[in-house]
């Protein structure tokens, strides 16, 4: 596919979010996250030609995406990455085995935020929109650091049963 | 998985999502997870969930490469924005400084982008770029004798293969803020219309097209990501809805005025097809718009 066609343009975009949490799940550092999703975006355009249309194009951005993040631990000094090379491996193979359905995941993730609870969607507004660390979410609210990062982890958690849910529902 | 392990992992997966972990703990994490593939899911479940909110709702979107793509979504929105700004307060200016006149028509268009589908829609799921998003659609040229009746392309409305659905929806957000001011006393409208033309497709399926209109005094990024629709507060909605007529040749003209609130500052305009009935055959390609307008005045004139 060309990769200045408005075609190219289009499926790359929609991927982004797919693509940056595919990274972000090898390796949960956002800083690091987002300059690999700039690198493999770059490689995605120079590779545009292998990819051949038709066939599940977030699938083969986020394995290009993977050999990024492999390479990037490969440069780094091994206390610096987060997860052992056989753990990492072992991520990798349980994440592509996923990668088929990451496009219903984002519609479907879409869906279920807005049938979660005001507060909730309050506090992930706050946390993922504002730039609110959770040690200043919990000053504000009056709670300790950890039983916020705990209510984030079950709202995410309910996020995730609800994305299941719906993709199995569409499967059906 | 135990009882015991799961809930420190749980707490330990969370530290690490909330970039709370402790060097000390990363040990124990990784021989937990090694241990459990049903963790190591729980963890893929979190961290996925976790990567989608960030890029989605915005804190880690970073900066597509230009060479390649046009700015990142939060430029394209200021650019947007001011652009509209500018074109308003142009408007403005043009229209005399009589703006408070009671006996004068205020008639100032609101700039939407591609609003009569002559580019491509490049649609996407978030307002990743200024112009429509939401649902897919395209801009195409004709179809079996359906003809754009303004300009060359019109919009033609599509089933999706990732969610496929009976309602198909589009958006654009629109920058109220250089025209709406608190303190005016006469009453403004804002007027939407277009035309929208439907080639049943089966004899049981019959259509609706709908034109929307939504106005909010605040609207933060995660309402424009979602639903406008779905939104609870500060927010006002008019809408008109057409049936589909027995004539596959004819164009039927849809719009809408609303009372535009005094504290209106952004707004979101929304376009959408419903499809009801046994006779859909899953192509659902058969639903065309063109030519939007959107128009602010002092007086209703529909």
């Amino acid at each position: 596919m060309d990769r200045s066609s408005d075609e190219f343009m289009l499926l790359l975009t929609k991927a982004q979010s797919s693509i940056y949490a595919c990274i972000f799940s090898l390796h949960p550092d956002p800083v690091a996250a987002s300059d690999l999703l700039q690198e493999t975006n770059l490689t995605l355009c120079r590779k545009a030609e292998d990819f051949e249309k038709g066939t599940n194009f977030t699938a083969w951005a986020t394995r290009i995406a993977r050999y990024h993040v492999l390479n990037y631990r490969r440069k780094l000094k091994r206390e610096k990455a987060i997860f052992e090379p056989d753990l990492f491996e072992e991520l990798c193979v349980v994440q592509e085995q996923r990668s088929d359905e990451l496009d219903r995941y984002l519609h479907a993730l879409r869906d279920c935020l807005q049938h979660l609870p005001p507060a909730h969607r309050q506090l992930l507004q706050e946390r993922y929109t504002s730039e609110g660390s959770v040690s200043a979410l919990a000053s504000q609210q009056g709670k300790t650091v950890s039983a916020i990062s705990q209510l984030l982890y079950r709202i995410r958690q309910s996020l995730m049963d609800c994305i299941y849910r719906k993709v199995q529902e569409a499967n059906l | 998985m135990s009882t015991a392990n799961q809930k420190s992992a749980r707490e330990l997966i969370a530290d690490l999502c909330d970039g709370l972990l402790q060097p000390e703990d990363r040990a124990k994490l990784t021989e937990l997870l090694r241990e459990d593939p049903l963790l190591q899911n729980e963890y893929l479940d979190q961290a996925m969930v976790d990567g989608l909110l960030r890029y989605e709702l915005g804190i880690d979107r970073p900066t597509i490469p230009s060479q390649f793509f046009a700015p990142p979504r939060n430029n394209l929105i200021k650019l947007t924005l001011g652009t509209l700004v500018v074109a308003l307060l142009v408007s403005l200016f043009l229209g005399g400084y009589s703006w408070f006149d009671k006996n004068r028509l205020v008639d100032i268009p609101v700039q939407l982008s591609n609003n009569s589908f002559e580019r491509d829609l490049g649609i996407s799921l978030t307002p990743i770029s200024s112009g429509w998003y939401g649902d897919e659609a395209q801009s195409v040229v004709g179809d079996q004798g359906h003809l754009a009746p303004h300009g060359n392309r019109m919009l033609q409305f599509v089933r999706s293969l990732h969610q496929p659905s009976n309602e198909c929806e589009i958006y654009q957000l629109i920058d109220l803020s250089a025209v709406t001011d608190t303190s005016r006393r006469e009453p403004l409208f804002l007027e939407a219309k277009m035309v929208a033309n439907v080639r049943a497709n089966g004899e049981k399926t019959s259509y609706l097209i709908a034109l929307e209109l939504y106005t909010y005094s605040e609207l933060s990024e995660l309402d424009i990501v979602l639903a406008p629709d779905r939104l609870g507060k500060n927010v006002r909605v008019s809408s008109h809805k057409i049936a589909a007529d027995s004539d596959p040749e004819s164009w039927q003209e849809v719009k809408l005025v609303m009372p535009l609130p005094n504290d209106s500052r952004y707004g979101i305009v929304k376009i959408s097809a419903h499809e009801s009935g046994t006779g859909a055959d899953g192509k659902y390609q058969e639903v065309f718009v063109d030519n939007v307008q959107i128009r602010m005045t002092n007086k209703e004139v529909f």
